[in-house]
């Protein structure tokens, strides 16, 4: 999709901000720029619509040199959001998301119903249309910066911290909302941040900047297992391994094939389900119902499905590392089962096999 | 209060030539604050466009204002006579600093991440000013233009001085004659005319900004 070739940006005050780059970013993912203020992230982007020029290099979008393409057709056919979030105070909300339709000559009432349909898109209410930005919160007031990137349709999007100045709260919300809105939209975004949890949460690959230049680019994963050196570590933070708890998903881990019974299980089920728990190490087996609903444990050495030991915590797919680990020490058991957004059994998280399986994970992001 | 009386039965008295010097100083005043705004605001938009070109031509236009307004008549009357053009060519170079500067201060003023954004969505620099500098720096032109109306409806009083006529006539011509009714006359019909077009400017600054509620 965009690919940045020995790109260098010297200021007329002899100010190097970006020193020889190059970059591949591929069609549809979420790509990062991060790094400490005055590394040249901003700049890198600013150059991909061309409000900043580079003094050397080139930039390929979809192949094409952008350097030959009018700039005004290419600013055009890229979404932009900044940080200042930059809505226009005398215009309406519609006409703010209209507004790159307006300066193309395209007509109020398609404009309008594109105003309509994104709103809605961005989880607000179409009657916020005819109101000012200043009428909104910080918060609506930068989906409607979303929502104004994404009026023409663009296939790429550029985000230059566009969730920065807005509450943490607010912020969690709406970093949740882009990844949704992502899984729909597949557009490609480049966006720059210096919130690490920020991009390791929303990105596909991240390049880790320094002083003009990009020190590693990966998978954040990759980043934070496999730090290319000290700088890279000391930014993904002491506490780097933690963060990445922090956001894996237990999901990764599952064992789905794992031992379970039910009240009509045969005796030679019982039997496989017996040797399997043994092979992981397990002293309980779960019971479930037909419903996949768990009913509660029973030892390995004494199975009995009617008197089961209680059922007590399960964990929930969506939670993170971190959490289930949390609710692993609070129980104390080594293994606990995962159930779905529908309360159905799903499988279980068991801590050994997690261990062996991030191994293998590890070599693989390696 | 009976001096006030007496001015009110002088302006009953001698009404026709009130009402004619009244239009004249209108006329006058409008005639240049006409020429003011279309010289002045695109100058002031050209500078905002070149930073380059500001300073040296807010400076030009600040010398300019600060010629004494009768030696700047006096100036004029050599080059271009007297009458109404050395008049309306004075009060035109008179009024230019207040507009030219808030034109100026107007534009530059506007927030920066509104200008990137606008130009980020791919603004041509004409959709730019017309979308949205030009409205977003409104409320500071139409305070310059106020400033050089009520401004302007003052200083071409002195226009009668160079026999351009207007209100500036009933001025001296009380001095010359020691008719102080008359002289009052005419600086409360000056200052009444002031207020007024400051008023009504304020007035449709008020429509206007109800409109783009800025």
């Amino acid at each position: 999709m965009i690919q940045l070739k020995n790109i260098t940006k010297i200021y007329p005050n002899h100010k190097t901000a970006v020193a020889g780059i190059n970059l591949e970013i591929q069609s549809g993912e979420i790509f990062s720029l991060i790094g400490p203020s005055g590394c040249g992230k901003t700049t890198i982007l600013k150059m991909i619509n061309r409000l900043i020029e580079p003094t050397t290099g080139q930039i390929f979008l979809q192949g094409q040199n952008i350097a030959i393409l009018n700039p005004i057709e290419l600013r055009r056919n890229i979404g932009y959001v900044i940080q200042q979030i930059g809505l226009f105070p005398h215009l309406t909300i519609e006409e703010n998301i209209g507004y790159v339709l307006k300066i193309r000559g395209v007509r109020k009432e398609n404009w309008a119903h594109r105003a309509e349909e994104l709103i809605l898109l961005v989880g607000l209410d179409k009657s916020h249309l005819k109101r000012y930005p200043r009428e909104l919160s910080g918060g609506q007031q930068q989906r409607i910066g979303v929502a104004r990137a994404l009026a023409a349709d663009p296939p790429l999007i550029l985000m230059d911290e566009p969730f920065g100045a807005i509450d943490e709260i607010t912020r969690e919300q709406l970093q949740n909302e882009l990844l949704q809105l992502q899984k729909r939209l597949k557009k490609t975004i480049v966006f720059v941040t210096h919130d690490l949890r920020e991009a390791v949460k929303l990105s596909d690959q991240i390049a880790i900047m320094q002083s003009g230049n990009i020190v590693q680019v990966g998978t954040p994963n990759q980043l934070l297992f496999f730090p290319a050196n000290p700088f890279v570590e000391e930014f993904m933070g002491s506490n780097g391994f933690f963060n990445s708890l922090r956001l894996l998903s237990i999901e990764e881990a599952l064992i789905k094939e794992a031992p379970f019974l039910t009240r009509e299980s045969t005796s030679h089920e019982i039997k496989t389900a017996i040797q399997n728990a043994q092979d992981l190490g397990w002293s309980l087996i779960p019971v479930l119902d037909g419903e996949k609903n768990i009913l509660g444990y029973t030892p390995v050495t004494s199975i009995d499905l009617h008197q089961l030991q209680p059922a007590g915590e399960v964990l929930l797919i969506s939670m993170s590392f971190e959490q289930a680990l949390k609710k692993m020490f609070l129980s104390g058991n080594q293994f606990l089962p995962v159930i779905d957004s529908q309360n159905h059994f799903v499988g279980f998280f068991d801590f050994t096999h997690t261990c062996k399986k991030m191994k293998n994970a590890c070599q693989s992001w390696q | 209060m009976s001096f006030i009386l007496s001015v009110f039965r002088l302006m009953v008295e001698r009404k026709t030539l009130i009402y004619e010097t009244l239009l004249q100083h209108i006329s006058i005043s409008l005639t240049a604050v006409l020429f003011i705004a279309l010289v002045g605001i695109p100058l002031g938009i050209l500078i905002s466009r070149h930073p380059k070109m500001a300073t040296p031509i807010i400076y030009i236009t600040g010398v300019l204002y600060t010629i004494p307004v009768l030696a700047l008549f006096g100036f004029m009357i050599p080059i271009l006579g007297i009458g109404s053009r050395p008049t309306l060519f004075a009060l035109f170079i008179y009024g230019l600093l207040p507009l030219v500067r808030n034109t100026h201060v107007g534009i530059t003023g506007v927030d920066r991440s509104i200008i990137e954004a606008a130009r980020g969505m791919g603004s041509t620099p004409s959709q730019l000013l017309w979308n949205i500098e030009l409205p977003l720096a409104l409320p500071v032109i139409i305070a310059g233009l106020r400033t050089v109306v009520v401004m302007t409806i003052s200083v071409a009083t002195i226009a009668a001085f160079i026999g351009a006529g207007g209100l500036g006539v009933l001025i001296f011509r009380g001095i010359t004659t020691y008719n102080t009714q008359l002289t009052v006359a005419g600086s409360i019909l000056v200052a009444v005319l002031a207020v007024g077009a400051d008023g009504i400017l304020g007035f449709i600054e008020k429509k206007l900004l109800q409109k783009i509620k800025v």
